[in-house]
This record gives C-alpha cells, structure tokens and sequence, in this order.
C-alpha cells in the first residue's frame, strides 16, 4: 500500500510550489493538510463556479452572439 | 502595527481569498505576518494559474461582445470573484467600458476581491470620479483591510480621488492596513492641513491612536515633526498619551520621540498623564525591554524635576549589565549631555554609586568623548558628582582621560565647577591621579587661569598635603 504523502508535499501541491518555511515550521501536521484541503476546496470552487458562469453567460447572451462565444469558451 | 494586528489583517485577507470565514483559519494564529502574506500571494496565484486559459477565454469572450452585454454577464453569470480574477486579462479600455455600465456597488464588490498586482494597468485606467464613488462606498461598509490591499496602486489623481472620499476614520484605518507602508509617507503628503488636523482629532476622539501613532512610525522626518507640532497645538497629546499607556504601546511612542521637536517634546513631559509614577515605570520598563534609551532621554531633559528623579531612580535599579548597556548607548548616541546631570542631580546615594561603578569601568575612548561633551555644555560639576563617588582606582585610571586631551579648555573648566561645587577633595584627587607628563603640559595653562581660582586651588591642594605630588602644577597654581 503506497504511503500517503507528507502534510508539506501535500500543500506544495494545493498551491502549485512551496509555502513558506515559517508556515511549515509553525504549523502542525493536521494544520497544514486543514490549509491544503482549504485552498485545493477554494480552487475547486473556481473551477465549479468557471462552469456555471460559462452556462449561464451562453443562457443570457442573444441568440445571434451565442455561437461565436460558444467558440470561444471551448 | 503590532504583530498580532499584523497577522489578524492577513488571516482577514487570506480568508477573502480563499472564500472561507475568517474564523475557520484560527489555526493560523501561530504563522507570522510575511509567511501568511506569502502564502495568500501563492493562493491567488494558484487560483489564476490554475484556471488562466479558461480565464482568458472569458475575458477574450467579453471582448466579443457589446460592451453593454458583456456589463450584464459580468453581474448576472461572472460574480465579481470571477469578475475580479478576469479583470487583469481585459484589455483596458474594455475594462473601463464595462466598469461605467455596472452599479458602483458591484464595483465594489470586485475592488474587494482584486489582486491588483494583476490589475495595475486596469485600476490606472478608470476615470477618477469612478475611483472616487467605489471608495465613498468602501469606506462606508468599513473594508479598510481590502481598500489597504489596493489603494497604494492608484497613482496620485486617484489616491487623492479615494483619499477625498474617505473619512477621516477610514483614512486612519485603510493607512493601518495598507500594503507598501514605505509609500505612507506620500500618501500622507497628499492631505491638506486642515485635513491633517481632522485625522488627529479623530484619532483622538475616536480612540484611534495605536494606527495613528503606527502611521507616525512611517513617515518622514519633517512631516513627523510637523504632525507632532499639530498634535501639540491640537491639544491632543495627552490623549494620545493617554491611550498609549492604557494599551501599553510605550514601545510605539518612544521610536518616535526624537523626531518631534524640541517644543513637542516638552510639551509631551510636562503631560500630567506622564507625570504619574506608573507612567514613569512604564516608559522606562518600555525603554529597557525594547532597548530605547535613545529616545527616552532626550525626552527626560523636557521633564520637570520630580518626573526626573523618578526616571533616574527607576534607571538606577537597572542590574550592572544593563546599566553598562545604558552607558554604552549614552556614548553611542552622544547623550551625556543628558545622562550626566540626569545621574548626578537626581539618582539617591545608592544610585550614583552605581553608575559611578559603571562609568569608572568605560573604556578610555569613552571617558575622552564624554569629558569632551561635558566641557561643551558646561557640565563638569554633575560629572565630578559621579567621579566623587568612583573608586580611587577607578579615578587614578581615567583621570588622565579626563584632561588629557584639549588641556586648555578642560582644566579652566574643571577647576571652576569644582569651586562652584565646593567638590575640590574630588577636583585634587584628579589631578593627584595625573602622570608626570601630563602635570608638566597642564601647568602652563592653569599658569593662566584667573588668580582668585588658583589661589583657592593652591589652598585646598595645600590642604590635602598633595602641592609637592602636583609637582609643575602646584608651582603653577602658586604663580
């Protein structure tokens, strides 16, 4: 069974590099997966919230704009 | 700021950021200030690196639609989180277009949730009476953490523009906050006199004196100057005393003290609220903890004599590390001037010894420079206080220091404080520490003091049997 990743490796990824030393050092296990979890659920959010502001610009935008934003956004 | 204010702003802003309630990252409160900074500069960056084709096609998207269309996606489909992330990728004058057609308080909502790293280009191009509205609107729903995070990338029409249309509570709260504290300075520049007075009585009236005092740390000489005076002029220095002491932000004021003039200062002594006995303790327990004697004393020479005493009653108690640590920084700063009287006229017995013991045990450098000081603000009667006090071999060891250099103009002065003060034991027992040599250089310029001096020298030097020690000094004084 392959070993779960650290609680650093695992904020390195939420925030794409390495957070500070200081964060590191001050922070226990648990608080530092408590942040990665907050910020992968904040981009995840994002990401969620990009969809539905897609679908609903292509809802409200007149049928004659529809197609070529359609294009653009895909 | 403190670093606890420091770190709240953060956790506010990060919490922003991350769309989570500031509560829910209490776990934070052990992070310093930089690294929760750092870490939301690497969260933002996250969150728009993460999704920037998708952004780009959005803001490319808006590009191909009517200004007036894109205006309403942005209210009705983007939200001004997606808005805000977008906004660093439209062009501009896009931008601009649709920042006219949408309500200031959408607007506002956008401001708020700007990484204005990203947006310079966009925030520089808005018409300032836009700038103008957002911030009237900011300030009043009281975000002075996110107006901080962005207001010092307005260049000046704008700032002016937001400055204007903040209050003066406001002001002193986004000025708290603000990122780049380095452009405070400037951004205190742009406030006309009158204004300058507003913001002082409202940090007065509206207890706001730790983010006014913190807005003193960071500006520059002259204009602290001129804001100490206005406070003074204002009447509201004791309030700000005051409410320092009640937070105990001693340490907040000191920094500042040798910066105010003279009048400043002493109008900051004779404050009653600085006059109590606690106060006194707090100031000099704030001075020794946060090592700022350099700005304690110079604010002691404003004092009136009971506030001096106590002051050098409370210094005397230091342990001998610190009080050599107070010396050190006495010469460090060219504070003897202040130190000498201050040792000699107000500590008790017990006190003066100690400092006695210290100042006999400087270095030689030391006891030059401080001679020197003292012959120029005409202090030799206080220092031969202290110099009653050191030991005799304390005394034979910088005796020579103390008149070796500059003879002419230290021996003149010497021997008339030691007559004013009636202290000639201690003025013959300096020159009996002399060497040969040096007795040989002085007696030509004691040769020249006024007769009455030397006659009444000769008499005590006779007196104490040492006229045959003084060798060419004592047939100097006997000229």
């Amino acid at each position: 069974m392959p070993t779960p990743p650290d609680a650093r490796t695992v904020l390195r990824d939420a925030l794409d590099g390495d957070p500070p030393d200081g964060l590191v050092t001050a922070l226990d296990d648990d608080a530092l997966r408590a942040l990665a979890a907050t910020v992968t659920d904040a981009r995840r959010r994002q990401a969620r919230a990009l969809d539905d502001a897609e679908r609903a610009a292509l809802a409200h935008l007149p049928r004659v704009l529809r197609g070529a934003v359609e294009r653009i956004l895909r | 700021m403190s670093a606890t204010l420091e770190r709240r702003a953060e956790i506010l802003k990060l919490a922003r950021v991350l769309g989570v309630d500031p509560p829910t990252l209490g776990y934070l409160d052990a992070v310093a200030p930089d690294d929760l900074r750092r870490v939301r500069e690497q969260v933002t960056d996250a969150c728009f690196d993460g999704d920037r084709d998708r952004l780009r096609k959005v803001a490319f998207a808006a590009k191909a639609v009517p200004g007036a269309i894109a205006a309403r996606l942005a209210q009705i489909a983007l939200g001004p989180v997606l808005c805000a992330r977008v906004t660093g990728l439209l062009d501009p004058r896009k931008a601009v277009d649709i920042a006219r057609r949408v309500p200031d308080a959408f607007l506002a909502d956008i401001a708020v949730e700007l990484d204005p790293r990203r947006a310079a280009t966009v925030i520089a191009a808005i018409p300032v009476d836009t700038i103008a509205r957002v911030a009237r609107i900011l300030s009043g729903r009281r975000a002075w953490v996110e107006m901080g995070q962005f207001v010092l990338f307005l260049d000046d029409p704008r700032l002016r523009a937001a400055i204007d249309a903040f209050d003066d509570v406001s002001l002193l709260r986004v000025a708290f906050v603000i990122e780049g504290k380095e452009r405070l300075d400037h951004f205190i520049g742009l406030l006309s006199p009158d204004r300058l007075d507003g913001v002082l009585r409202t940090a007065d009236r509206e207890g706001l004196w730790p983010e006014a005092l913190d807005l003193l740390d960071h500006v520059a000489p002259d204009r602290l100057r001129d804001l100490g005076d206005r406070a003074a002029a204002l009447g509201v220095l004791e309030g700000l005393v005051g409410a320092i002491l009640e937070q105990d932000l001693v340490d907040a004021l000191l920094p500042i003290v040798p910066g105010l003039s003279p009048d400043t200062q002493a109008a900051l002594a004779h404050l009653e609220v600085i006059r109590d006995e606690r106060a006194l303790l707090a100031l000099v327990d704030a001075t020794e903890r946060h090592g700022l004697w350099t700005a304690l004393l110079p604010l002691v020479t404003h004092m009136p004599p009971t506030s001096r005493d106590e002051v050098a009653r409370l210094a005397a108690r230091l342990d001998p590390d610190r009080l050599t640590a107070l010396v050190t920084t006495v010469h460090e700063h060219r504070l003897w001037s202040t130190f000498v009287p201050l040792a000699a006229e107000h500590m008790d017995d017990a006190g003066l010894e100690r400092v006695a013991e210290v100042v006999g045990d400087v270095d030689e450098r030391i006891v030059r420079d401080m001679a020197d000081e003292v012959t120029r603000h005409h202090l030799w009667e206080p220092l031969l206080r202290i110099a009653g006090r050191m030991r005799s071999d304390q005394l034979d060891r910088i005796a020579d220091r103390l008149l070796a250099d500059g003879l002419d103009e230290r021996i003149g002065p010497m021997l008339h404080a030691t007559r004013s003060g009636g202290l000639w034991p201690i003025g013959v027992r300096i020159l009996g520490g002399l060497d040969a040599t040096l007795l040989e250089r002085l007696s030509g310029p004691t040769a020249a003091l006024d007769p009455d001096l030397r006659a009444m020298a000769l008499a005590e030097v006779d007196g104490l049997g040492m006229r045959e020690r003084l060798g060419p000094l004592g047939r100097a004084l006997a000229t």
